[in-house]
Parts: structure tokens; sequence; C-alpha cells
């Protein structure tokens, strides 16, 4: 009964989800990533022996450009370091929510998911820049349990003694939240402001000082259960501890947002269950060889989740969540034949004339620009936001290695390979028919980990190794070449013909009745089904263009990568994409390209002088940066904003 | 645009005679509007204690914007608003939520067009949030003028009718013992039955506990036969201030205003 302490830490988490959701409307995506600073500024404080004299006393602060840690005390006792990771966790919780989620209080779902990305990719970038400083293995943080370490007997079964008490502490929390929002006047007012801010402020309570308190609340649990299971689990990774969020989702979607006693009995459920998976998987004998270690407990909840949520969401919304006013702007496509020979020609030449790092960033840019055009088709021109853009890329590029293998030589396997990502894209946009808005991010995110763990992590895909060369018609296609050869750029222009041409058939799409049906559905669900449009079929068509845009990229990416491995299409990799497209406009082909351009080793990182070890990172939690300034400032992206002024200025000239 | 059309002339020095009291709520060239596109053109509006004044007008006159403004929930652009005795300075963009509470906490009670209830709660919770911490028998006040409501008071307001809903919408005003009440369009998606016996109970609240009200209507001869006064707005101004029976005998003057051509 592991799993016991797994479930009291996501329940815990998922409380503080659904008491921010139920103040602000917020999704949190970045909850566990609050709490796993926390957890690194507590330890941090509290990193050092008691025997030796070590001080300890460094408090690991996550502000780029400012030193990455500080010296606040000697040697402090749990009880200081705790108050001072609890203060600042509270005070994160206060920020967020003044900084950030209050100012979204009345922008579209999706400036608020990115915004809650943004959040997450910088906090988890900066931490994961701290956590190389502190060094691995014994250099690293001492992570010791403030839980009695004994085991319990009941029956049989030995429960360690951690586990109950983390429960408690979750059910404890769940109980008093529960009271409290059922028969003070301060749950009520929570409620009531959730619903319906101008009633909140015409009722006289203030929506800045009861966002605030839940904020706060949210993020003190977060923190106090993390510094907690950190302590017992013995690991504190800044993207692995982040991702506890994804479990604490679903307790909390399926607690409907709402109910504190469901939400903490699904979150004590799902730990158990995954606990249970663990033991079985070890036990078991007869379960097949490529199932990956630990791949049945991440993924089968997660996907016991999406069926729930998917059967209890309905197929329209209903009058309560009406839509919000404002939607990215979706200009036309104009002259995009124009634009496509001007980009391929330079691309082209580029690549004939640059030496090989730049012909590897152009292609890295080019398969990014095509997880770009993905998120661009479904999350821009559709309205759903997905996050399984890299999870899609994934399948594609694992199935074509896998079939050729199997034998399959070069057009015929990638061909079979996207149909498969199609297919699973018509399967994960199933939920996409019955939930909306943050709640199908949330379930896009948590089908993307279950492929991750379930699929990526397979031993039967470990090692493949490189695949043949492509040819045809006699021509080389194959990117590797020894010495100033390598990074061939007859793949170069093989992958920037195919992405023209899959932006063009784009804007073609855009401006189609397929298009204007998009665009229809992404305004108004309700008003779109009443005019005749079958709104599950558009919202599948979507779903199916984007997996088979994010599959030719990913199967460019088998060609191109000498050997894939599950790091390629981790979920943060998707957020990260997402954001660049948000920046560019995401609903329009410009949010592609600039997600190409900006991706991580692509023509920007070559720009800069090429990739060193800690680009990614700063890359990562710049972008983060950059994403909520952008969510706040101009909810359209950027090149909305400079579109805007363009048009503006036109018309004061001609006036 | 701001000058008032001649024709009104007669109408507004009939008003002018009225014995003079303080006003609760007094407003001097108002400007209003949206990121600074003025929709209210310089009005000026007076409400006593004790009295029912209507505002009238068009659709797109400006009558929702003027109480948005007034009860602090836009940003106004310019003109003077003092509200019960007190000098409301400019509030920006930033601090409409302050101003908006602290005008409610002074006494100003506004139901708006939409009238902004809770779904989710019960009309006894809508209450119980709207008064006073201390007031234990605000809620019984605030149900008193409606016997309807008080008997569906454990009922959430998303089940309700339309007019039920109205009712918790002003009970819900009511609760907080306001000085002063805005309404925008009680009669909006109600039957005109239920109207009927609206607006009069407006009128005995104004009378038993001495507070203002300001009714923005779009059942004009309803409004009137239970308005003491009325204000006309066209295009951001006021065209027409008399006393409500005046405007009841010579209609003429309303449905110029009504169609333009005033």
């Amino acid at each position: 009964m592991t799993g016991l302490q797994g479930g009291a830490v996501i329940a815990a988490l998922a409380l503080g989800l659904v008491l921010s959701f139920r103040a602000s409307n917020v999704i949190n995506i970045a909850h566990a990533a609050v709490g796993m600073y926390s957890a690194y500024a507590f330890y941090g404080l509290r990193n050092y022996d008691v025997d030796s004299t070590e001080r300890g006393g460094d408090l690991w602060l996550p502000i780029l450009g400012a030193p990455s840690k500080v010296h606040i005390l000697d040697r402090p006792t749990v009880a200081a370091a705790l108050s001072i990771a609890l203060l600042l966790a509270a005070f994160f919780g206060a920020l967020l929510y003044v900084a950030v989620f209050r100012p979204l209080r009345n922008a579209p779902p999706l400036a608020r998911v990115i915004a809650s990305l943004g959040i997450f990719l910088y906090l988890t970038s900066t931490m994961s820049l701290r956590a190389k400083e502190i060094g691995s293995g014994a250099a690293s943080l001492k992570l010791t349990s403030m839980l009695p370490s004994g085991v319990i007997k009941i029956g049989s079964a030995k429960i360690p003694t951690s586990a109950f008490v983390l429960s408690g502490f979750a059910v404890v929390a769940a109980l008093l939240l529960a009271l409290a929002f059922s028969y003070t006047r301060f749950g009520l007012a929570t409620t009531a402001t959730a619903e319906q801010e101008k009633g909140a402020i015409l009722t006289g309570i203030s929506p800045h000082r009861i966002g605030i308190f839940n904020w706060v609340l949210a993020s003190l649990l977060g923190a106090g259960a993390v510094i907690l299971i950190v302590g017992v689990s013995g690991v504190l990774v800044p993207t692995e501890t982040s991702l506890l969020v994804v479990p604490a989702l679903a307790a909390a979607l399926l607690g409907g947002l709402d109910s504190f006693a469901v939400t903490t009995a699904a979150g004590l459920a799902i730990g158990m269950t995954q606990g249970s998976l663990v033991w079985f998987q070890l036990q078991s004998k007869s379960l097949p060889d490529w199932l990956p270690n630990n791949g049945l407990s991440q993924a089968v909840p997660v996907i016991a989740i999406l069926v729930a949520i998917t059967w209890r969401g309905s197929k329209l919304p209903n009058r309560a969540a009406m839509i919000e006013s404002r939607l990215p702007e979706s200009p036309t496509p104009r002259n995009p034949v124009a634009w496509s020979l001007v980009m391929a020609t330079a691309a082209i030449v580029a690549l004939l004339q640059l030496d090989a790092q730049w012909r590897l960033a152009i292609v890295v840019s080019t398969i990014a620009g095509f997880v770009g055009l993905a998120s661009v088709v479904v999350t821009g021109y559709v309205g759903q936001i997905s996050l399984a853009q890299y999870a899609f890329a994934g399948v594609a590029a694992f199935a074509t290695v896998k079939l050729t293998k199997q034998g399959l030589s070069f057009p015929v396997a990638p061909f079979l390979a996207i149909a498969i990502t199609i297919a699973i894209g018509l399967l994960l946009g199933l939920p996409a028919v019955r939930v909306r808005g943050m709640t199908l991010a949330v379930a896009t995110i948590a089908a993307a980990v279950a492929i991750e763990q379930l699929v990526f992590n397979s031993p039967s895909l470990a090692g493949l190794g490189a695949i043949p060369r492509p040819e045809i018609f006699g021509i080389d296609l194959g990117f590797s070449a020894t010495g100033d050869e390598n990074f061939r750029a007859a793949f170069g222009i093989f992958a920037v013909i195919l992405f023209v041409l899959a932006t063009l058939a784009v804007a073609n799409l855009r401006r189609s009745p397929t298009g204007l049906r998009w665009l229809a559905v992404r305004g108004n669900e309700r008003a779109a089904a009443a005019a005749g449009i079958d709104v599950t079929q558009t919202k599948l068509s979507a779903f199916a263009v984007c997996a088979a845009l994010a599959g030719t990229g990913g199967a460019l990416l088998a060609y191109q990568s000498p050997a894939l491995s599950a790091q390629q299409f981790m979920v943060v990799g998707a957020l990260a994409v997402l954001a660049l497209c948000f920046l560019g406009g995401i609903a329009s082909i410009s949010g592609a390209l600039v997600a190409g351009l900006l991706a991580s080793g692509g023509i920007l990182t070559q720009l800069q002088g090429g990739n060193t070890g800690n680009a990614s990172n700063y890359q990562f939690a710049i972008s983060g940066l950059m994403l909520i300034a952008v969510a706040i400032l101009y909810p359209d992206g950027v090149v909305a904003a400079v579109r805007h002024s363009v048009a503006k200025l036109r018309r004061m000239s001609t006036a | 645009m701001s000058d008032q059309p001649s024709e009104a002339g007669a109408l507004t020095s009939a008003v002018a005679q009225l014995p003079r009291r303080e006003p609760l709520l007094s407003v001097r060239g108002l400007t209003a509007g949206y990121n600074d596109v003025e929709v209210v053109h310089g009005i000026d509006l007076d409400v006593c204690a004790g009295e029912v004044v209507a505002l009238l007008g068009p659709n797109g006159a400006g009558k929702t914007t003027t109480l948005s403004t007034i009860a602090g929930l836009l940003p106004r652009i310019g003109g003077d608003c003092t509200i019960l005795g007190e000098v409301q300075p400019l509030n920006g963009k930033r601090k409409v939520v302050a101003t908006a509470l602290g005008l409610r906490a002074r006494g100003l009670a506004y139901v708006p067009e939409d009238r902004a209830l809770f779904f989710g709660l019960t009309a006894r919770q809508h209450l119980k949030l709207a008064a006073a911490r201390r007031d234990t028998d605000a809620i019984e006040a605030a149900v008193a003028p409606f016997p309807a409501l008080r008997a569906i008071l454990d009922r959430k307001a998303g089940l309700m009718s339309g007019g039920e809903q109205q009712m918790l919408a002003v009970a819900r005003a009511l609760a907080a013992r306001p000085k002063v009440i805005m309404i925008d369009e009680l009669s909006l998606g109600l039957a005109p039955i239920v109207v009927e016996q609206l607006l009069p109970l407006m009128r005995n609240i104004c009378q038993d506990q001495g507070v203002g009200v300001l009714l923005v209507e779009q059942h004009v001869n309803a409004a009137l036969s239970t308005a003491d006064r009325a204000y006309v707005m066209v295009r951001g101004a006021i065209s027409i201030n008399a006393s409500a029976a005046e405007l009841l005998a010579d209609s003429t003057a309303l449905s110029n205003a009504y169609l333009g051509e005033a």
C-alpha cells in the first residue's frame, strides 16, 4: 500500500486546485510548480548535517538575473525553515493572483491557460538551472523526512506511518475546507465571486480580498504537501515534481472542480490505484514485455479520468458556461502562395549556403513549425486548447521507426505512421466533443502524459537506433553524412518543401467552408449547432488535421534523429510550442512560423550562437516570462498587436 | 448634441418650481462611455429622498451607461457626481471595484439589467451575503415587500422564474438598507402582469423607507404612472425633464423624443 501517501499528496494538491478554481476560474497548471519551488526553499535552508559544522540556511531563488541563492540564517530549525518556505509560498500565491490571474479574470480561457503554462515553464526552467548548480548525487540537497518513519500493521498489510500522517493531512484539510465553504460567509462569498463578479461587487463583496485569500490558502496547501512528500520519497526534480499536478488535476476534475470531499476521495483513490498497479506489475509475469516499468501506474488512472470527464461532459456548453466574448483574431491568409515562395526560397538558399550547424537549426525549426501549425489549427482555428501535439509527433516518429524496422520502406512507412497518428488524434479528439476550455487542456495534458508513460517509455521502443535513409526517385534524402557534409541540405530542402505545402494547405483550409465551420464552432458552439453545423464532426476534423500536421513533423524527426528518445516528446515541449504560437498569434499561420523560428535549438538559438548546456533552460524560462506578459498585455498575441498598429498607422496616413 | 432641445423648455421650467430638497443623488454635466468613446454627453440628474424618478429613452440613449457610471462600475469620463452628500472624485479604470464597493457601503444600491445573481446560491444566501454582518433582521426587512419570495428563500436563484429573480435582485439591494436604489429595466423579460405588480411595490418601498429610486424603464406608461418625475434621454443627452403627470398628459413630446424628432 505504498499508494496511500502518493494519494494523500494528490488529494492535497487537488484541493488547492479546486480552491483556486473556485476563487478565480483558473485551473492552475503551475500549482505543483509553486510547491516544487517551496520544497527547494525548504530543503535548501535545511541543507546541513546536524553533526557537522555546515551552516545551511541558503535560500534558493527562482529569479533570472538575480543571485541564485542568498544566505539567510545559520542552521535553521525545521520550524524556522518551514515558516520561511510557507511564507514564500503564500507570497507566490498572492503574487500570482494579483499580478497574473486577477488581470486575466475576463480574458479568454486560452489566455489563462497560457499564463499558467508560462508560470509552469518559468519555475521549472529556473529551478532546473538551480538544480544543475546544486549538483546531483552526493552534492544534491539532503531530503530528510519530517514524518515518523515507523510502520503500522493492519492484518497482514504494513502501512508506513508517514502515509497515515499524510492522508490525515489531506482529509483534515478537505474537511475544514468543506465546512468553511458551506457554513461561513467567506465560503459563500467565494462561491458567489466565482460565478458573478459584478454581482459580488453589488453584494458588497471585494473580489480582490476573496481571490488573494483563496490563492494564498491554495499555495500553502500545495507547498505543504510537496514539502512533505519530497521528504518521504526523496525525489525532488523540477519538472518531475511539478508534473505531480497531472494526477491532482485528474482528482480535481473528478470532483467537478467543486467538491472537496469527492476531490480528496478521488485523489486518494488515484494514488492507491497507482500503488497497487506498481505492485501488480512487479508481481505479474503474464504482462507483455513492452509495458514500461511504472507505465501502467502512470497511465491507467489518467485514462480512467479521461473516460470519466468525457462521460460527464455535455455535447454543447450549457447556459452557465457561455463562451467568453474575446477570441484571438484570425485574419484570412492573404497571398499565401507569394509568402510561401519567399519563405521557401530563403530557407533553401540558407540550406545550400550555410554550414552544418545552420542546416540542423533550420531543420529543427521546420519540424517545430509543423507542431506549431498543428496547434494553430486545433487551438487557434477551432478554439480547442490541446497540449497533445508533441504526443502526436512522438506517435508518428516512433511508428515510422517501428514500421521501417518491420521492413516497410520510405514513403510507405511514414505515410502509414501518419495514418496511425490521425487515428490517435481522432481518439484524443473525443474528449473535445464533450469538454472544452481549461478542462480540455487538462484532458489533453493527461492524455499526453499517458502516451508518454505507456508508449514512449516502452522497452520495446528503446534503443531502436537509426533507420535507413529516405530515398525518392533515386535522390538520397538522408540527413546524416560524414564531416562537413553532415546534416545534408537535401533533407532540409525536402522538409522545407513539405512545410510550405502544409502551410498552403492550412491557409486554403482556413479559407474553405471547413475553415469557416472551424471558426464558427470556435466562436459559439451553440450558435454553430443552431446554424446546422455538425459540431462533433467539425472538432474531429480539426483534430485529424492537427494530428496529420504534428505527425508529419514527427515522421521527419524520425529520419532526422540518430535515435529517438521519450525526452524529445515530453509534454513540456508542447507547452513551449503552444506558448510560442501564442506569441506569434495562435489563430494565424504567423503563430506557427514564430514557433518554428524561436523553438529551442532552432534558428533563433543558432543566431544566439548555438546550443550550449543551459541554453534551453534559459530559453524556456524567458519564454515562460514572455508568455505571462503577452497573455496579460496582448491576449491576441504580439503579431496581432503589431498588425493592428500597422493598420492604424495606414489609416492615419491615408486620412 | 449636448444642447437640450428647446421644445422641452416649458416642461423643464415647470419642474424648476417644485419644492427643492437636498438631493440624495446629484449629477451635473456627467460624461460617460467606454474606453474614451463618449456615449453620455453631459447630463444633469437629481434624485431626492422618497421620490421615484424614471429615466426613459429609446434604445442606445445611454441609460444603462449612466446608471453603471453613477454606481461606480464604469470609470467616469467627466462631470460632477454628488452621492449622499459626498462629492465623488473621478475614478480611473483601476479603482472601479473600490469605488463601487465604497458607494454601496454608503447606501447606493444598483440592480443591473442582467440582475447579476448567483445561480448556484439560494435566495437566503444572497441576502445573507448582502446584509451587514450584525444586521440580523435585514433579510426579513428585504423580503417583506415580496411575500412570493419569502416562500422560496431556500431555492437556488438559477431555478427561479424571471419575476422571482427580479424580486430577489431588488431584495438583495434592499438587504443592505440603501438610501438610493437604481434599477435598470425592472420589467426586462417579465410578463406585463408581473410588471404591473412590481412597479407599485417600488413605490411602496420608496414611501415606507424614504429611499430615493431611480428607474430605467421601457414600459413608459407603467413607469410614468409609478414615478414622480421623469427624465427622457435621447442620444446621450437629457431632452425632457418633467413631472410624470405632465408627461402622461402630453404624450406627443414623449413620442417625438422616442422617434427622434425632438
